[in-house]
Formats: C-alpha cells, structure tokens, sequence
C-alpha cells in the first residue's frame, strides 16, 4: 500500500473489469416505507447472495447498486425499479484489490457471523504481533550473548520512533 | 519493536472503532488570519500541490499535506501531524488566508501513524518513516517464515508446529473462501 501507484503501473487500469454474470428480470414489488437496506437485504436473499455487502444509489430514480463483498472478488448487484431488471457483474480478480481488500475488511461491521470470525481473527493476530515485540525484550534479557546487540537494537527503535513523534 | 506495537494496537483501535469513538466534536482552534498574496494557476492536482507547498513554506509549517482547490476561488490545505492538524483556507480573490488547529487525541494518533505511509510527502523525515514502514513489512514476512524454519529444525516440537501451520492454513482458505 506504500508503493501503490509503483504496483498499479502494471495494470492495465486503475480499477478491476467488470464482467457481466447474469441479467433476469425481478418482479418483486416494495412497499414505498422500505429503506434501501431493507431492498437489498430482501433481493440478495432472492438471489441467493445474502451477506457482507454495501447499498449505493436507489435515490431520485436511479438504479438501486449493491456491492455484495467477497474475499476474492466482489459482486455488483445493480437493481433497476423501473424495468424490472437485475444485474449481477463480478470483478475480475486482481492480486493487488484482494490483499487490500483482506487488509482493509475489519469484520464486526456486517451483521454477518462469518464477519465476526473474520474480526475476531484480526484480534487473534494483534495479540500476537504485541506479544512477538513484548516477546522479544524478553529474550533479549535471557539471551547474554546477544543483549548488547540487543541494547543497541532497543535503544535506537525507541529513539527514532520517539524523534517521529516528535518530528511528523 | 515500536513499530509493531503501534501496528498492534492500532488495529485493535480501527477494529474496534466504537470504543473509542468519542462523542464529542473535537474544535478547530483559530491560529491567525492574515493578507496573503500568491499568484495562483491552479489547473492540475500537481499544480495544486505546488502552491500549497510554497505557502506552507511562507507560514513556516513546512511537511505532511494534503491539498485541493474546491472552487476557482478558494484553496484549502491541511497540514498534518500524528498529534493534530493545521487546516489553511486561502482565499484567491480576497488574498486572506486564514489558519486553525485542531489537536488529535491519543487513540487517533496511533491510527493515524499506521495509516501513515510517508512516501509523497515532502521532507527527509517522511520518506524515513516511509522506509521504516517497508522495513517493517519485511520484518513482518521474515518473522512468518523463520517461523517456518524454526518448525522444521525443531523435531521435539514438529506435530505443535504442523498443528498449528495447518490449522492457520486451512481456517484462512476456509475464511477467504466463504467471505
């Protein structure tokens, strides 16, 4: 994500293609009290794709679009009220929007179990991360051999990080 | 060792967002509002940037920033720090340019140094930071696979170790493919 735009210079567009999956009509009528959300939630579970996903548009006669999230690729369910159409486009994988997409889905958002696991998975790997550097200062005690390597180590870590607090 | 931690806890703070969420609207400070004149021809993103830059120099709060140009009229920069940020609104027509801050509390400082990436952003120590963030990324990949290569040179532990390698293997496939 630091070399964003070195890794995007080798695609050949800034964002993944869509390709057309299915398009079919959809008859089901909503009361004029449902909200967007509700829309959604009812036509994904039609279309048998209920879960973790975002609502757009669907405001001022404009089609209804959600993007129905997946790891590898995403969906795009784009609803048309007025003709009584549905279309589902898929994104094209692409390395680069999986890892980002990974590093960026927090889980816990989404009213979805799978979610939380995914939520609770990111805990599992911030108490790791802490415990591998809080682990470390404790080797570095054990380990004689190496402690002044290791004073050297700790000491200009704090340092430079504290200069940054200080500087940026 | 700092790096990680911060990396750590920041994403318990980002994940969990609504712990941390503080009600309260965080005020923006005045600093001073005063005649400024610089020509503008603002027509790229690139252009933009430039101005901004120079009159970040002129105000001496030279460093992190992000710019745009609303309108023809009007440029807004925001210079910013783990600790807070200078908002400048300069505006063309009436040559003012008025600045304030606001101050960050300490959960979102840590977020924002894991957000920050350093590249693109002028002065020697933001580019610093930039390396030390991959550097830190390499740290991250060589400790997974010494990790590896700990579990094959260790017999005694080798059936914890293929437990452990399979199941992390396996419920991440199983996660990937299901999400």
């Amino acid at each position: 994500m630091t070399h964003r735009q070195y890794v995007l210079s080798f695609y050949p567009s800034k964002d993944p293609v869509l390709v057309k999956e299915r398009e079919s009509e959809y008859t089901r009528s909503f009361p004029a009290t449902a909200t967007r959300e509700q829309i959604a939630k009812q036509i994904l579970e039609d279309l048998g794709l209920d879960g973790s996903h975002q609502v757009s548009g669907g405001r001022n006669g404009k089609p209804l679009v959600i993007t129905r999230q997946h790891a590898l690729h995403n969906q795009r369910v784009t609803f048309n009220s007025g003709a009584g159409q549905i279309l589902i486009e898929r994104e094209e994988f692409r390395a680069l929007t999986f890892l980002e997409r990974m590093h960026r889905r927090r889980g816990y958002k989404q009213q979805y179990l799978l979610d939380d696991t995914w939520g609770l998975s990111v805990d599992v790997a911030v108490v790791t991360m802490m415990f591998w550097s809080l682990s470390g200062l404790w080797l570095w005690w054990e380990l004689k051999s190496t402690r002044r390597w290791g004073t050297v180590s700790v000491v200009v870590g704090l340092g430079l990080f504290a200069v940054f607090l200080v500087l940026i | 060792m700092p790096w990680l931690l911060m990396y750590g806890l920041s994403s318990f703070i980002i994940i969990h967002e609504s712990w941390f969420k503080s009600d309260k609207e965080r005020s923006w400070e005045p600093l001073f509002e005063k005649h400024y004149s610089r020509p503008v021809k603002a027509a790229t993103a690139t252009d933009v940037r430039t101005t901004a830059q120079q009159i970040l120099k002129d105000c001496n709060l030279e460093g992190a920033f992000w710019a745009d140009q609303p309108t023809p009229d009007t440029l807004n920069i925001n210079r910013f720090t783990f600790w807070g940020s200078t908002r400048l609104t300069y505006s063309i027509k009436d040559q003012r340019l008025k600045a304030e801050r606001q101050s960050t509390p300490a959960s979102q400082a840590v977020v924002r140094m894991h957000f920050r990436g350093g590249y693109g952003q002028p002065t020697f120590w933001n580019q610093f930071w930039g390396l030390l963030v991959d550097l830190a990324c390499v740290g991250i990949v060589v400790w997974t696979a010494s990790g590896l290569i700990m579990w094959w040179r260790l017999p005694r532990l080798r059936a914890w170790g293929a437990l452990a390698v399979g199941g992390g293997v396996l419920s991440f496939l199983l996660l990937i493919w299901r999400l």
